[in-house]
């Protein structure tokens, strides 16, 4: 996680109209933003397109991004938001069901993908998207909850509980779905 | 919540045997290439068009406003057209009705005078009807 000053250095190169301020979203946030959009999204080849964007966005409103009072819970809204569109274009082009599966990938240890890695992202896909993030974001992206309350801009507390609540749902939903 | 521990355990191993995927460097040179892409194009350009957008759209709210004023006037004469004012015939006055030397409407015409107001209205109106029974009575004889 990139602390305060680099955040603020980021600013100031937008300000300056600096672009390897994109260069350095890049190193300190395109893989938690990766992660966040795919618990979005529910796959990864769209979280993919979807980060194309948030940084195509990024460029375009630089103005705003550099005036944003902290930066880190700007660019996680900003992922939400083009997160959520491509969610209602995808609905719309009947396109989701195809798009959302295979977003997990297997640990090194594991040699192939079984019912029970499709139980699981079939689980996650089914609790509300606030809860699937901060899960998301907390096993696969080992953030801790106030790291995850700083991007998602709430309290520590609101993500450890929607942590909690939503790890509660996943054991019945991985049962209903097998 | 009826959240057991061993039930945190089990769903933590499931989802351990798994990872995200980080990004990987296509995926960097894809995004970066189109960020800077669209870091060039909106450049100087755009901070100089800042404000001329809103300049734009104002004036163009204007002339869309002008030519909706223009519309609704135009409409406004051509359907009033026909109902303009025309120059009526002068009022029938009592003396004008005398000069006519009718008998029976001189007769009327004296007695509406001597009445009061409201049982004049009834006098005029009791021998209207007369008048025109006397009239479709006078036809049905000349047919």
């Amino acid at each position: 996680m990139p602390s305060e000053s680099e955040d603020l250095e980021i600013q100031a190169r937008l300000l300056a109209v600096d672009s390897s301020a994109l260069d350095m979203i890049w190193k300190h946030y395109s893989s938690d933003l990766l992660g966040y959009l795919a618990s979005i999204l529910g796959s990864h080849h769209d979280a993919e397109d979807a980060l194309q964007e948030v940084f195509v966005r990024i460029s375009k409103k630089r103005e705003s991004v550099a005036k944003a009072r902290l930066l880190k819970p700007y660019l996680f809204r900003l992922a939400r938001n083009v997160g959520l569109n491509l969610i209602k274009k995808n609905r719309r082009a009947q396109d989701r069901e195809r798009a959302a599966s295979d977003w997990l990938d297997l640990n090194e240890e594991v040699k192939r993908r079984d019912e029970r890695t499709h139980q699981l992202e079939a689980a996650l896909r089914v609790l509300p998207e606030k809860q699937r993030s901060v899960i998301v974001l907390k096993f696969y992206r080992d953030k801790t909850f106030r790291e995850i309350g700083e991007m998602l801009g709430i309290s520590e507390n609101t993500a450890a509980s929607r942590y909690r609540y939503g790890m509660a749902k996943l054991e019945p939903l991985m049962q209903e779905v097998s | 919540m009826d959240y057991s521990n061993e039930q945190d355990h089990h769903d933590s191993m499931e989802m351990n045997r798994h990872r995200l995927a980080p990004p990987s460097p296509d995926l960097q040179e894809r995004v970066l290439r189109s960020a800077h892409e669209a870091w060039t194009s909106t450049d100087v350009a755009s901070a100089e068009f800042s404000w001329g957008f809103p300049v734009l759209r104002l004036a163009a709210s204007l002339a869309l406003a002008m030519i909706l004023i223009s519309f609704a006037n135009y409409a406004d004469k051509r359907s009033l057209a026909q109902w303009q004012p025309v120059v009526h015939a002068d009022a029938v006055t009592s003396n004008t009705l005398i000069s006519w030397n009718r008998p029976g409407l001189n007769r009327l015409i004296a007695a509406a005078a001597s009445l009061p107001e409201r049982n004049a209205a009834q006098h005029i109106r009791r021998h209207t009807r007369e008048i025109r029974k006397s009239l479709s009575t006078t036809e049905g004889r000349n047919e």
